[in-house]
């Protein structure tokens, strides 16, 4: 469950370190903790994926299909 | 800028309402033009004045602060009605400083206002319980090895600690900034999750960057091998304070 979310994480931690990650837990409601448990539902993928990419300042779909 | 004549005109004086100008920019044209005459700034809430004469600001006042400081603060006022009075020249100075400097001082001023306004807000948002929590989290995890721990805002103000140290939280808040600054202007990478200090006698300071947030720990190496912090106490340290953010 959640993997996707998890990787989503795992990314944005990448780039944006610590920061990135909380700024993310923060407007998603969605720690990452939870995101181990939570089901990844494909609407709530693509409005993490969203997220995720103004996080970052790049497309996060270029660093998951790697 | 659009100055008319307001309903509030008394016999003695002429109160004039400004438009269409910011207050900066009404400021540096009274200075410009030589004018001597009272700026009254309000909002629904506050009520301050600046005093002009020949071009030159030479008081102001908001509730209790006068001077300098007042200039500050009725420069953050978001969208103020602004009247023109007339004035004597007779107040006593208590600025020094020009129209321009005042303006370049007051854009830190502000910021620092700023910065003091979001940290009370996400003080209210943070879950304090959960952040000592996750605290307890890391004095379990590191034990002895912890000597000194906080977890600062903006203003380097520390919210919640172990054996505070809230003098280093000011001035490590400050290198961070500075060390931010540094990799910017360097053209480097921004910094990521965070950066250790290697200090004598065995002791290393960790800081970590949590967004409007920094925990700093003092800790002891000989007592604590490194990777068991960066693997398992940071970690744990970074899932319980997330919890108190989303929780």
């Amino acid at each position: 469950m959640g993997k996707m979310l998890q990787e989503i994480y795992k990314i944005v931690t990448s780039k944006k370190g610590f920061q990135g990650r909380l700024k993310l837990a923060e407007i998603t409601g969605i720690s990452r903790a939870d995101a181990d448990e939570i089901d990844d539902t494909p609407a709530l993928i693509e409005k993490v994926k969203k997220i995720a990419s103004d996080i970052i300042g790049d497309d996060i779909e270029k660093f998951l299909n790697r | 800028m659009n100055i008319e004549e307001d309903d509030f005109s008394k016999k003695t004086s002429t109160k004039r309402n400004v438009r269409g100008i910011s207050l900066p920019g009404l400021l540096n044209v009274l200075s410009y033009e030589g004018k001597t005459c009272k700026v009254i700034i309000k909002n629904k809430v506050l009520k301050g004045e600046l005093y002009f004469k020949n071009g030159i600001l030479v008081d102001a006042q908001i509730g209790e602060k006068i001077g300098e400081e007042a200039v500050c603060e009725l420069l953050t006022l978001k969208s103020p009605d602004i009247f023109l009075e007339p004035f004597d020249g007779n107040r006593e100075k208590t600025i020094d400083k020009s129209i321009n400097q005042l303006l370049l001082d007051s854009e830190k001023c502000i910021d620092d206002i700023n910065i003091k306004k979001t940290n009370k807000k996400r003080r209210k948002e943070m879950n304090i319980p959960m952040l000592k929590k996750a605290v307890e989290t890391l004095k379990s995890d590191l034990g002895d090895g912890l000597l000194a721990t906080d977890i600062w805002g903006l203003d380097g103000q520390p919210i919640v600690a172990f054996n505070s140290q809230p003098k280093a939280s000011a001035l490590f808040n400050r290198i961070t900034n500075n060390i931010n600054k540094t990799l910017k202007e360097s053209g480097f990478p921004e910094m990521g999750k965070y950066y250790i200090l290697d200090l004598v006698d065995n002791h290393m300071v960790v800081i970590i960057l949590l967004g409007d947030f920094q925990w700093g720990m003092l800790i002891n190496s000989k007592k604590l091998p490194l990777g068991l912090l960066l693997n398992v106490a940071i970690p744990n340290a970074i899932d319980a304070f997330e919890k108190s953010m989303t929780s």
